[in-house]
């Protein structure tokens, strides 16, 4: 099978797992003719129905995936999205200047920014921006 | 005449709009931030302004917020707000080609054209219009809805059935939180913060703004493509404007008439008007849309500020906000001791004329502010990517945060830019999934209610004109774009199986 057809079994065993959660959800009662658990039951129908004809398009089709175009490059994606999520984590602990100047340093680096000076003076405008825009003017506390 | 002309000429009315009109563009550029967010704001400063100058500082900020979204929308792919989610399609693409300069000038263009007509439909027909958006009971908000989810064909690109696949998900991620007739509790896993549903701005920041600095991170901005994007300044001249008037026209109409129906939206409006403009085009130039074509970016531009207009029409004939903004407009003009509805053209004609007329100078005020920002926020493009991604990111966490002041929309912002990334990483379209998230609590609610008004009955949908006309070309917009992929899949397979033929 294509690459691709990973991504529908995960979203068909993904929609299996949502039928059985709304399966769980309040039946109807007298006032209602339909219950909570309609719309996304009938949502979840069209979900399965979808992924069953791309998986059938993929499977009758002749033609080659363009796989040259949509290399993944796992590692990098993986580190950026860690980075992102250890600063969202960080603000319920460090005050967010400190992880605003990590994130913002930290991701420079990680796209190839190697000069020091840059790399400290974008990230200290850039925290001294938001802190006056966000702090400041519109008084949002972080 | 003489009175509205006084107040609204006066020094202090024209300060506070051109400020206003300024600060709606700053706040709706930066992610997060809304124009909604610039009046609630400001409202504590109109407290001890006379009623016109406050009211019109606030109408300023609502022009100026339509449009600033789009700035951003076509330079960063980051949409400023829900408004500009439809303008990126074909306004990133364009600057992507070293247009940025052209599509942002018909964005302003377009904005000011689409505010100018609303303003003049609101003042020469304001009444009957409104009477027209209050025959819209729930069947024919679900019809409208399910007619603006059937443009997931025109945004779909190549693939249909994975355009309607991303929009069923968008749809099932609408339905996350309280149900909406029942108030029971649907897929939050206890979180208390998933009650309320999915936050609906973090995730379209997510969705396009982070999911793009994950892939311009995965791919590695090298010294080699940091510079891809570089900003002309590039006039439109008016000859060429004016060829596009049928665009500018059909967009202000359609802006104008979602505006006039409470509780629609601009998301509605801008994703309609892109799919008419589509529908409209010849079919070899129907093909460039989502390329980065002029049309894509005047038609959701036009429609986002025409709805302005529309959504002031039932405000203040009837006292009903269109959207969250005219709601807390609403507030505002309370606060005034201003009563929106029928007596207020009775009584106060002269107010609502200097209210009408202060709009058609935001308008005036928006484009001159527009046009002269280009020049310089046109520059954005020329930093280079790995200075300017982190900040784009960082921006989009802080004002996710600052939407709600709260960390959990932050984790929103971030789950669907991997979402987002991973989705068009296997050539899935995002805009279907906005689309599905923007409609489903508006299809839903209304489908159900529709049902128990009629005991069950689906001939309701039928039975009422407005309803069945909207259904069936949605009916029809569905089937023929999948037919016609699945047919082109299979006449492809057949061209690849004579190919290996003869091989």
């Amino acid at each position: 099978m294509k690459k691709e057809g990973f991504v529908n079994v995960i979203l068909l065993i993904f929609s299996f797992f949502m039928l059985y959660m709304v399966n769980q959800l309040p039946a109807t009662n007298a006032t209602q003719e339909l219950g909570p658990g309609f719309f996304p039951k009938l949502i979840l129908y069209a979900i399965i129905a979808f992924n069953i004809l791309q998986l059938l398009i993929l499977f009758f089709s002749k033609k080659q995936d363009d796989s040259s175009e949509s290399e993944f490059r796992f590692g990098r994606f993986l580190i950026m999205t860690g980075i992102m999520a250890a600063y969202v984590f960080s603000l319920y602990f460090i005050d967010y200047k400190i992880g605003t100047f990590l994130l913002i340093f930290s991701l420079m680096v990680l796209l190839g920014v190697k000069s020091y000076k840059m790399l400290f003076s974008v990230t200290v405008l850039s925290v001294g921006a938001i802190y006056l825009l966000f702090e400041i003017v519109l008084n949002v506390h972080i | 005449m003489e009175q509205v002309l006084a107040q609204v000429l006066d020094l202090q009315t024209l300060m506070l709009v051109f400020i206003g009109v300024f600060l709606g563009v700053v706040f709706s550029a930066i992610p997060g931030l809304t124009a909604t967010m610039g009046i609630a704001l400001l409202i504590p400063y109109t407290f001890t302004l006379p009623q016109v100058p406050a009211i019109s500082m606030l109408l300023g900020i609502y022009i100026g917020g339509m449009y600033g979204g789009a700035i951003t929308a076509i330079l960063i792919r980051t949409p400023g707000t829900p408004s500009a989610a439809a303008t990126l399609l074909d306004g990133y693409p364009m600057a992507e080609k070293g247009q940025a300069g052209r599509a942002l000038n018909f964005a302003t263009i377009g904005s000011f054209v689409g505010g100018i007509i609303s303003c003049v439909i609101l003042i020469l027909i304001a009444p009957q219009l409104a009477e027209f958006g209050l025959r819209f009971g729930p069947p024919e908000y679900f019809a409208l809805a399910v007619f603006g989810l059937s443009i997931v064909g025109t945004v779909s690109g190549k693939n249909v059935v994975k355009g309607l696949m991303v929009a069923a998900l968008g749809l099932l991620i609408a339905t996350v939180g309280m149900d909406p007739i029942g108030g029971v509790t649907r897929f939050t896993f206890g979180s208390i913060n998933l009650s309320s549903g999915v936050a609906f701005i973090p995730a379209l920041i997510g969705l396009f703004a982070v999911s793009q600095v994950i892939k311009e991170v995965e791919q590695k901005v090298t010294k080699n493509n940091q510079l891809k994007i570089k900003f002309q300044k590039q006039s439109v001249s008016l000859k060429e404007n004016l060829s596009y008037w049928k665009e500018y026209i059909r967009s202000a109409l359609i802006g104008t008439f979602v505006g006039i129906i409470p509780g629609t939206g601009t998301s509605i409006a801008t994703f309609l008007s892109y799919n008419e403009s589509k529908r409209f085009a010849k079919p070899a130039r129907r093909k460039e849309y989502g390329t980065g074509i002029p049309e894509g970016v005047i038609s959701t531009e036009t429609s986002n500020n025409a709805v302005t207009g529309g959504a002031l029409i039932p405000l203040l004939t009837l006292g009903i906000p269109g959207d969250v903004v005219t709601a807390v407009i609403l507030g505002g003009l309370l606060i005034q001791g201003i009563t929106p509805g029928p007596l207020l053209f009775q009584n106060n004609e002269t107010l609502v004329y200097s209210l009408f007329s202060t709009l058609i100078i935001a308008n005036i005020f928006m484009l001159l502010i527009g046009l002269f920002a280009i020049r310089f926020v046109g520059k954005i493009v020329d930093v280079p990517k790995n200075i300017l991604l982190p900040i784009v990111v960082t921006l989009c966490f802080i004002g996710s945060y600052s939407l709600s002041n709260n960390l959990f929309d932050v984790w929103i912002a971030l789950v669907f830019g991997v979402i987002g990334f991973l989705l068009e990483k296997f050539k899935y379209p995002l805009p279907p999934l906005i689309l599905g998230i923007i409609l489903g609590p508006i299809i839903e609610a209304n489908l159900r209610r529709s049902l128990i008004g009629s005991s069950g009955d689906l001939s309701i949908f039928a039975t009422r004109p407005i309803t069945a006309i909207f259904l069936g070309i949605a009916l029809l917009s569905f089937i023929y774009p999948l037919i016609k992929s699945l047919v082109g899949r299979f006449k492809d397979n057949a061209k690849a199986n004579e190919d290996i033929t003869t091989r």
